[in-house]
């Protein structure tokens, strides 16, 4: 068989309405987003350095403050479980017994040759005079 | 007012609507392009998709780079040429194909238009690099001589030469004859 000029260009027109199959670009079409996709939100991965930074800042710059006490958890502890050693009798301390301090001062009384007059001289607890 | 991104040149597009949404658009509009052209130059549906994904990679790299008055399709096509090339020597170095018409189709004087395809797309594989990318950009996709010309970075002259040499090729390898 003998190809004329116009069955070529018949046949070469033929293969410009060909089609590709629909599966095949649905695949090469995945395959691309796949790359596209975490390049475009490979910013965010680094995106905790100037975040961590700031706030790096901001800790050194604010004044501290007093921290606040957190209540106490309320949930029910089970009591430590005691030591096995002997047990320590408790250290009891003896206690002195105060001393009786007087608290009345005590007067010496002299007279004089007027009966009028009396001195009283104070004696304190220590026995010294005044 | 925004301007929907398909009215606009390509570059100015992506600006306004930065997103793999509008990347995902203009991957549609020309993916059939791609992968078609591929295929033709290639001949195996895994090698034209390899390349179609590079290409659209590029595309998404490269897409504020783009000349807006040549147009994307211009682009699409110079690249998935290259591609094309780049696979085709990364091949293993294989003997000329020797390809004969099955003897059937060719003695049917009423040969069917689909018959009549396959055998010029099993042909076309076995054209030179060159020819074989300047008949399917010519005589296939239907571009002016020019723009081969430049998709291909050759001159007209030597486009007009290579689709000449290629036609008469394909008539060859189609008549039975080997050339």
């Amino acid at each position: 068989m003998s190809w004329s000029n116009e069955d070529l260009d018949l046949a070469l027109t033929d293969l410009r309405d060909e089609d590709v199959p629909g599966a095949a670009l649905a695949q090469v079409r995945a395959r691309v987003l796949a790359e596209v996709r975490p390049a475009r939100t490979k910013w965010w991965h680094w995106a905790w350095v100037p975040a961590l930074a700031a706030a790096l800042v901001v800790v050194a710059i604010v004044p501290r403050q007093q921290p606040i006490m957190e209540p106490p958890p309320l949930l029910a502890r089970a009591p430590a479980a005691q030591p096995l050693s002997r047990p320590v009798p408790p250290i009891v301390r003896r206690v002195q017994p105060a001393t009786p301090r007087s608290e009345e001062t005590q007067f010496a009384r002299i007279l004089t040759d007027d009966p009028n007059i009396v001195i009283l001289w104070a004696l304190n607890t220590e026995g010294e005079s005044q | 007012m925004r301007v929907a991104p398909e009215e606009l040149p390509i570059p100015m597009a992506w600006q306004q609507d930065d997103s793999i949404a509008a990347f995902e658009h203009l991957m549609h509009q020309h993916e059939r392009l791609v992968l078609r052209t591929a295929l033709r130059m290639l001949g195996r549906l895994e090698d034209a998709q390899d390349v179609a994904q590079e290409v659209f990679m590029k595309l998404y790299r490269h897409i504020g780079n783009i000349d807006a008055a040549r147009g994307v399709e211009s682009w699409l096509y110079r690249t998935t040429m290259n591609a094309c090339f780049d696979q085709l020597r990364r091949r293993r170095p294989v003997e000329p194909i020797e390809w004969e018409p099955p003897i059937a189709a060719v003695q049917h004087t009423d040969m069917e238009r689909d018959q009549r395809r396959q055998l010029v797309s099993e042909a076309l594989k076995t054209l030179p690099e060159k020819e074989r990318a300047a008949v399917i950009l010519r005589e296939i996709e239907g571009l002016e001589t020019a723009e081969v010309a430049q998709i291909l970075g050759s001159s007209e002259a030597t486009v007009r030469s290579q689709v000449s040499m290629g036609r008469t090729r394909l008539k060859r390898c189609l008549e039975g004859v080997r050339a």
